[in-house]
């Protein structure tokens, strides 16, 4: 059980002497750019941990920020449901506030909605110490502004997020993958798009640079074998991989281990309309790039330090932004940015004395 | 504030003579929403026809201090687009384009006044549909129902509006336009368009909304099943949840709503039952083929007194009409009624049904029962006589305790109707006082010259009395029923 309160936590942002200083919650700390900032302190979350509540029959847990993803999947998993939205990195620790803060979701999140479109409550330690909840413990609920959906990326610079409720789902009986190789990706975007608007219900549909699509199914077994067989007839050049093959890939894509461990990664939103062009202009530096979620995310990654710039210039001339997930220090916010000042003052309610880092 | 002539002359500088609408009779015809108990009359009514003047429209009124109500088709059931006194209505119903389809991406970009069931239609032809279902789709707008973040049957499986909205472009209360969000599902940052949605009007005008749209269902399986209790129902919907199935919906009526959905519209539901329950199974062909079997054991072991399978389009629709007429149904049968919405967690369903018995029995008065089971999102209809003195504050008191119990128990006092006027002074229901001054210092931030839909959410001034009397105008003409 958890070593540190909610008190505990929200006296940090009170404690004399450490007025001035800066500080930022860390999770498992899996997505160094994010916090390793100068001249910032760290709340360390690990020992804020914990489901405090779960009743299966309500799709609903809520869990202390600091709990690893892993754990809460395999408690949701004996009862056999799961977050659809698969977040990424829990094979690596990463923590339940992290992933939020983060606002990452995975493969998973084209059929159901992401974890924006799953995260019901929040109870968090705003930059006065006080806390304040928001949202609710129930599937369904419309009172009050939705502050829970909007910390869902916040990267710790508005609040210390301490417990967080979910809705949850049943786990399908079995999941089925098919690979189908395509000479350019191009060809494999055309057919992303005709499995995108089917009614095949998709449970995954990302995308290789080199033209490989990976359509995942989920279901009873017994209707995914006939679905899988229709696909086949319906699009060319498939093939259903084995088990192993499968959860290779899905675990590669989850951890972001596809680059290897040393490299940078980085997340960055796109219109599937964008796709032929970013891949176009990232194939003019370093770079290596693979598409989710329907082609609604490229996740690049480079190794070499100087390339950090290059994909920042590429970015911005393109309009996109990107979030460094795995890299160097104060690496966070890279490519295009969008500032109203409607963001400032809102960062104010959450943190009027800044003691947090700045939003952007 | 200025005076009223001197505002309006400033209005005329925007809006042709047809546009601004300032006789008694218009303003009479916009002194109410859905909660027809409120009326307040507006100094005017604009009717923009662009984006550039509602911007126009936003910035006079910052800069003047006068308080607008953005208003779509005035469906909102707990008084969110009741006019502010002293202050304009922008009604919106002429921004109503779909600016853009894009079938390959799967998105719809429309204006505020888009009316719900059109951006479906306009996407049906590509095979494409728009998920969130008010009962009131036929007539709300894409705008009313993105600051409400509106509902309807599918909640569980889909989500709620703010679920399928991608984008915003929006003039704050302070006349900044923003455009928050993008063509694509992800972001970067904290999620600014997942804020404005909910946000009941009080932080500016949405002027272009970006819809997430899913493709058409293949197949769907509905089932009608009788019982002799509310409580059997409710044990089905909780071994169909454990069975780990995902139904598109499940949706509970009780005895007094069958029998007035019964006399209106011939649904043909089964006589005699405490209840009955409507299951519908939605997906693949295939996936069906599976869980077809799965439901009609557990429905065949549940002590139903009758399972009814629809065998095709025509019944299932039929099934449906019982269930979405049965608002308006139970309407008839009482001369005034009171509508909540508020949500309990679906375990303590029968306990929530119960204690809602036991409390019509203890003010004696007749509630009628229609939920979203799946969701624990109660609709209980108290009937009451509006000519019977003392009848309305009853009736008031009784939704009261209902919303007091639903957040007892855990969960919401509001589960798709929103907070508006009726409910703001039950928030602290379900928040602190910290909880409240945090959103409240949030909505400063967006309007800090209080001028956007003020008055609305938090509690505060002296509320008008609680009050819904009878059917929506457009229910009694037979437009729109209600879930
Ligand atoms: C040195 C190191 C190397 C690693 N390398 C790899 C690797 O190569 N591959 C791999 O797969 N895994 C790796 N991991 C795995 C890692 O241990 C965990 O996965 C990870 O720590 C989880 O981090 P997190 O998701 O909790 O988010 P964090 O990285 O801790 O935080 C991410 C962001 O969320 C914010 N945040 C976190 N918690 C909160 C909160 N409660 N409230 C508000 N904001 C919050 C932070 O401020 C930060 O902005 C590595 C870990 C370490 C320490
Ligand atoms: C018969 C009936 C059935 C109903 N069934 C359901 C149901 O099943 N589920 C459900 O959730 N609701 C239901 N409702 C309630 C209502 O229809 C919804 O709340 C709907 O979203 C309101 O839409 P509207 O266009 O009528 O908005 P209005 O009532 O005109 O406005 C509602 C609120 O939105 C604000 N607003 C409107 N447009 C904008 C804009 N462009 N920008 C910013 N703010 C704006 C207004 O200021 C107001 O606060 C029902 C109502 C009726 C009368």
């Amino acid at each position: 059980m958890s070593s540190l309160t909610a008190k505990e936590i929200a006296s940090c942002l009170r404690e004399e002497g450490v007025e001035s200083s800066r500080l930022l919650a860390r999770g498992s700390g899996t997505k160094k750019p994010l916090w390793d900032l100068e001249e910032t302190s760290l709340v360390e979350m690990s020992g804020f941990t914990g489901i405090s509540e779960y009743d299966p029959s309500e799709y609903v847990f809520t869990a202390r920020a600091g709990t690893k993803l892993s754990e809460i999947e395999q408690v949701l998993g004996e009862h056999g449901q799961y977050m659809p939205f698969d977040p990424p990195l829990a094979e690596c620790g990463a923590s339940l506030g992290g992933t939020v803060a983060t606002g990452l979701s995975g493969p998973g999140r084209i059929r159901y909605g992401g974890l924006r479109d799953f995260i019901l409550g929040v109870q968090f330690v705003d930059g006065n110490g006080v806390i304040v909840k928001s949202g609710g413990k129930v599937v369904k609920n419309a009172a009050g502004f939705d502050l829970p959906k909007f910390l869902a990326g916040s990267m710790g610079r508005l609040a210390i997020l301490l417990e967080l409720t979910f809705k949850v789902f049943p786990k399908p009986e079995d999941f089925l993958t098919i690979c189908f190789e395509n000479k350019t990706l191009a060809d494999a975007f055309d057919q992303l798009v005709l499995a995108s608007r089917s009614h095949w219900e998709p449970d995954a549909l990302e995308l290789e640079a080199d033209g490989r699509l990976f359509l995942r199914l989920a279901g009873n077994s017994a209707a995914l074998r006939l679905r899988a067989e229709s696909i086949l007839n319906k699009l060319k050049n498939g093939f259903i991989l084995g088990t192993d093959g499968a959860n290779e890939y899905w675990r590669k894509v989850s951890n972001f281990t596809w680059n290897g461990n040393k490299a940078r990664y980085a997340k960055v939103p796109i219109s599937p309309r964008d796709l032929l062009r970013l891949d176009a202009a990232v194939n003019t530096v370093d770079v290596e790039c693979r598409y989710g979620m329907a082609a609604n995310v490229a996740w690049l990654s480079w190794v070499n330090d100087g390339t950090t710039k290059q994909v920042d210039k590429v970015l911005r001339d393109l309009e996109l932004s990107g979030l460094v997930l795995k890299g160097h220090a104060g690496e966070t916010l890279i490519g295009h940015r969008v500032e109203y000042s409607i963001q400032n003052r809102v960062k104010a309610v959450f943190d009027p004395e800044n003691r947090f880092p700045p939003l952007s | 504030m200025p005076t009223d002539n001197a505002f309006v002359s400033l209005l005329e500088t925007i809006y042709p003579p047809g546009r601004l609408l300032l006789e008694a009779g218009s303003r009479v015809s916009y002194q109410s929403d859905g909660l027809t108990a409120f009326a307040v009359k507006p100094m005017a009514i604009v009717v923009p026809e662009t984006s550039e003047e509602v911007i126009d429209t936003i910035k006079l009124c910052k800069r003047e201090n006068v308080p607008f109500v953005a208003r779509g088709s005035g469906t909102s059931l707990s008084g969110g687009s009741l006019p502010v006194d002293g202050g304009i209505v922008i009604a919106l119903n002429r921004l109503n384009r779909i600016l853009a389809l894009d079938p390959t991406l799967r998105i719809a970009r429309v204006e505020p006044g888009v009316i719900n069931l059109d951006v479906t239609r306009a996407a049906a032809p590509h095979g494409l549909r728009y998920a969130p279902d008010p009962s009131s789709q036929q007539i709300c707008t894409i705008g009313g129902n993105l600051a409400f973040n509106a509902g309807g049957a599918h909640c569980l499986k889909y989500g709620m509006t703010s679920n399928h909205v991608i984008a915003v472009r929006a003039v704050l209360a302070t006349g900044e336009v923003v455009e928050f969000g993008g063509d694509s599902l992800e972001g970067v940052g904290p999620d600014w368009t997942a804020l404005f949605a909910g946000s009941e009007g009080l932080f500016g005008v949405a002027l272009e909304i970006t819809l997430r749209l899913l493709p058409e269902v293949q197949a769907f399986h509905t089932v009608l099943v009788a019982y002799d209790s509310l409580e059997a129902a409710g044990q089905a919907v909780s071994d169909i949840v454990s069975s780990g199935m995902l139904p598109g919906a499940m949706e509970i009526m009780d005895a007094l709503a069958i029998a007035a959905a019964e006399a209106a519209v011939h649904a043909g539901y089964p006589d005699g039952a405490d209840a009955v329950l409507i299951v519908e199974l939605e997906g693949t062909e295939e996936q069906l083929a599976c869980e077809i079997p799965l439901l009609s054991k557990i429905l065949d072991s549940s002590g139903a007194k009758e399972v009814r399978v629809a065998v095709d389009d025509q019944e299932r629709a039929l099934i449906w009409k019982g269930r979405k007429s049965a608002f308006s149904a139970v309407g008839r049968l009482s001369p005034d009624f009171i509508v909540q919405d508020g949500v309990v967690p679906r375990a303590r369903l029968g306990e929530a049904l119960s204690e809602v018995k036991r409390l019509g029995e203890e003010y004696n008065l007749r509630v009628a029962n229609v939920f979203h089971a799946g969701d624990g999102n109660l609709h209980p209809l108290i009937l009451y006589e509006g000519s019977v003195k003392g009848s309305l504050e009853r009736a008031e008191k009784l939704a009261g305790a209902i919303l007091n119990m639903c957040a007892r128990m855990g969960g919401s006092i509001t589960g798709e109707h929103g907070v508006g006027m009726e409910k703001r002074d039950y928030l602290g229901e379900m928040f602190s006082e910290e909880d409240i001054a945090f959103m409240k210092r949030i909505r400063d931030a967006y309007d800090p010259e209080f001028v956007s839909n003020p008055g609305k959410m938090f509690p505060g001034k002296e509320a008008p009395a609680l009050s819904m009397r009878g059917l929506h105008p457009l229910e009694q003409a037979g437009v729109l029923s209600r879930e």
